[in-house]
């Protein structure tokens, strides 16, 4: 049985267990990268062009770590699509993700790039295409459509507590450990209760969106909904902002955040690269964190 | 009141805009060539990793709006690229910091911005009509002025001629009121090019300029790269002109033998999909200079470019195998004139020992 390699970065955080479930179900082993580490991390900034952002540099680093083990790699174009009356997109680098990657690591197995649109339809039929040109039968992909397709609930959590803060950043930049130096844990370790942005649900994100801030690309729309609600909601005291260096739908959105969200709430940007420091993390964490105390 | 509307540079943009507009009876107000101050400028009042056009057409919107331009305008689109937000964000910023003007942001849908620019600034269709006609008789102006220079500067004998002419060229078409005079002109430019004194028996290296367009157009952030190239005796091709990007949404350039389509023909294999840039062109240009026999490729492209880096790699890759010598460089406020032009030297030296050695 041939084996696929799901690297454990970008998109991964999106709905990576999905895509592993899917696998395993059409009948595939599935290997997903460990979590990132000094090695992959190193060899990712060797491999890659130095203006790519860190979370790409690290994401080269999996599908390196990932080459010798697997017999395909599965990296998904996310296209976007039609969404409350506007085109959406990806950022362009997830648009050509998968030739970035190609050209970016050499000596690769096959990849596996499925057009992944938010339309159902277009997104059953992509997927059904590239597997036909696997060897897979058709009624197995179509049973295992499914778990792609599920609309999870993903209720937002109930928080209480003296300090609550929202955490707004990509899921790729907050859950990876060793890309955000653990940013959430510190903020636990620190007594701070938080809700990042993933944590909120799609249909509240949608009402917080206003007409001016709903940009065309699909993450960084959820971003700017998250930042509204909590700016809206009084229970939060302050918002961390978490941005990747050199990351582009980002320079747009830190700017509509820091003119129009920071005026109403506490807002600290932390920008995040393969320079930053743990100490120096941690003491601006803990200065902003005393001065919403002492407000 | 009366309108004035400020527009930023991008090449000889000004002069197609400039025909637009005041055949519409607003005033246009165009400021002055991008400089070290308005980038300056442009530089302290953007987002930190914003890509360079952002920072350079903040500061050309600034210096509009000091010698009295009341009305602003972009057209939005959704490219997936920033361009599209690049309006809303520098129409709030200049706000921000305390300017008065009417923003205007269209869609970038030709039909529904035609629609809503006719409502916001008051003019009916016919007259509209007129006013493109003759914009798009200066810009084919334009378009020719650019192509017969890049044609000749190789030849020149005296440095400096084709430069000169081209300047007084592009002024003459400026002054034309009508679409006739505009067509007198074409063969008067002609004429003043053909007088240039030129040596037409040396073999110029020829090189293909491809990229971010901003990069390979405005001769203020790539320092002047078009004429150091010409008069270094390269023939040197820009992938596109400021003409076929002003009517891109009536398709010129689009096709024939080197037309846009070919080329995203051309790049389909290495790149399946239009990231919003000009990337997929950047590709499919490299392979239509090997193609066409070219010397050698130089990719322009400011830093932090999304579309032009995911280009970069399969840039590089395709240059190992196809064999193409590709000069990559990105660009900002950081980079200085001679610095760039060195790497360029360099390159040129190394294209010419291939050129004689065969």
């Amino acid at each position: 049985m041939s084996t696929i390699g799901i690297p454990r970065a970008l998109f991964y955080y999106y709905n990576g267990d999905k895509y592993v479930r899917f696998w395993q179900q059409v009948g595939f082993d599935v290997i997903v990268s460990p979590p990132t580490n000094r090695k992959i991390m190193e060899q990712g900034l060797k491999l890659s062009n130095t203006e790519f952002c860190v979370p790409v540099k690290v994401l080269c680093g999996h599908v390196w770590y990932l080459r010798d083990k697997v017999d395909y790699i599965f990296i998904p174009r996310i296209l976007g699509g039609e969404l409350h009356g506007r085109r959406r997109y990806g950022c362009p680098k997830f648009m050509g993700l998968p030739e970035l990657v190609k050209n970016t690591v050499p000596d690769l197995p096959p990849i596996i790039a499925v057009d992944v649109e938010l339309d159902p339809r277009k997104l059953r039929r992509a997927f059904i295409t590239t597997c036909k040109a696997m060897g897979v039968s058709k009624s197995r992909v179509v049973n295992a459509l499914n778990i792609l397709l599920e609309d999870e609930p993903n209720p937002t959590p109930r928080v209480e507590g003296n300090l609550i803060l929202g955490v707004v950043g990509h899921p790729y930049l907050l859950y990876d450990e060793f890309l955000s130096l653990n940013l959430l844990g510190k903020l636990s370790n620190m007594g701070v209760t938080y809700v990042t942005s993933a944590d909120i649900d799609h249909t509240i994100l949608d009402t917080y969106m206003k007409q001016d801030y709903d940009v065309y690309w699909l993450y960084e729309r959820e971003m700017i909904g998250a930042a509204n609600y909590f700016a809206t909601n009084r229970k939060f005291s302050g918002i961390i902002y978490c941005v990747s260096f050199g990351c582009g739908p980002s320079s747009v959105v830190s700017e509509f955040m820091q003119r129009v969200i920071a005026k109403r709430i506490p807002l600290l940007m932390l920008v995040l690269d393969e320079h930053t420091t743990e100490i120096g993390l941690l003491t601006r964490i803990e200065a902003f964190c005393d001065m919403l105390k002492w407000k | 009141m009366e309108v004035r509307i400020g527009v930023p540079h991008m090449g000889n943009f000004y002069i197609a805009f400039e025909a637009l507009v005041q055949e519409l009876g607003i005033t246009p107000v165009v400021p002055p060539r991008p400089s070290r101050a308005s980038i300056e400028f442009g530089i302290s009042h953007s987002p930190e990793f914003i890509c360079f056009p952002f920072k350079a057409t903040l500061g050309d919107l600034k210096m509009a709006l000091e010698l009295g331009a009341n009305t602003l305008v972009w057209f939005e689109g959704a490219w997936s690229c920033r361009f599209g937000y690049y309006g809303r964000l520098q129409h709030r910023i200049l706000k921000d910091l305390g300017y008065e003007f009417n923003s205007l942001i269209f869609s970038g849908n030709p039909i529904d911005a035609f629609r809503d620019a006719r409502k916001a600034l008051k003019f009916d269709t016919m007259r509209f009509v007129k006013a493109v006609r003759i914009a798009y008789s200066k810009s084919k102006a334009v378009e020719l002025t650019e192509k017969l220079a890049l044609n000749t500067r190789p030849f020149e004998l005296n440095r400096g001629d084709t430069t000169r002419v081209e300047r007084t060229a592009l002024q003459l078409i400026r002054k034309a009121r009508t679409v006739a005079e505009v067509q007198y002109l074409r063969g008067r430019i002609m004429e003043m090019f053909k007088s240039i004194p030129v040596d037409k028996t040396r073999n110029p290296l020829k090189i293909w300029l491809v990229g971010e367009i901003y990069m390979v157009l405005e001769p203020e952030a790539n320092f002047h790269i078009v004429e150091y190239l010409g008069e270094h005796g390269v023939l040197v091709r820009p992938f596109t002109t400021i003409h076929n990007w002003t009517f891109r949404s009536i398709r010129a350039g689009r096709y024939g033998p080197e037309g846009e389509a070919y080329a995203r023909e051309l790049a389909k294999p290495y790149l399946p999909y239009c990231l919003g840039g000009e990337e997929q062109l950047s590709i499919g240009y490299t392979i239509m200079a090997k193609r066409k026999g070219y010397d050698g490729v130089i990719h322009l492209h400011p830093f932090t470019c999304m579309p032009e880096n995911v280009a970069y790699p399969i840039l590089q890759n395709l240059s190992t195998r196809y064999d193409i010598p590709l000069l990559s460089i990105s660009l900002d406020e950081h980079t200085e004139s001679v610095g760039l032009l060195t790497r360029v030297e360099a390159f040129l030296d190394l294209l010419q020992q291939r050129h004689t050695n065969g």
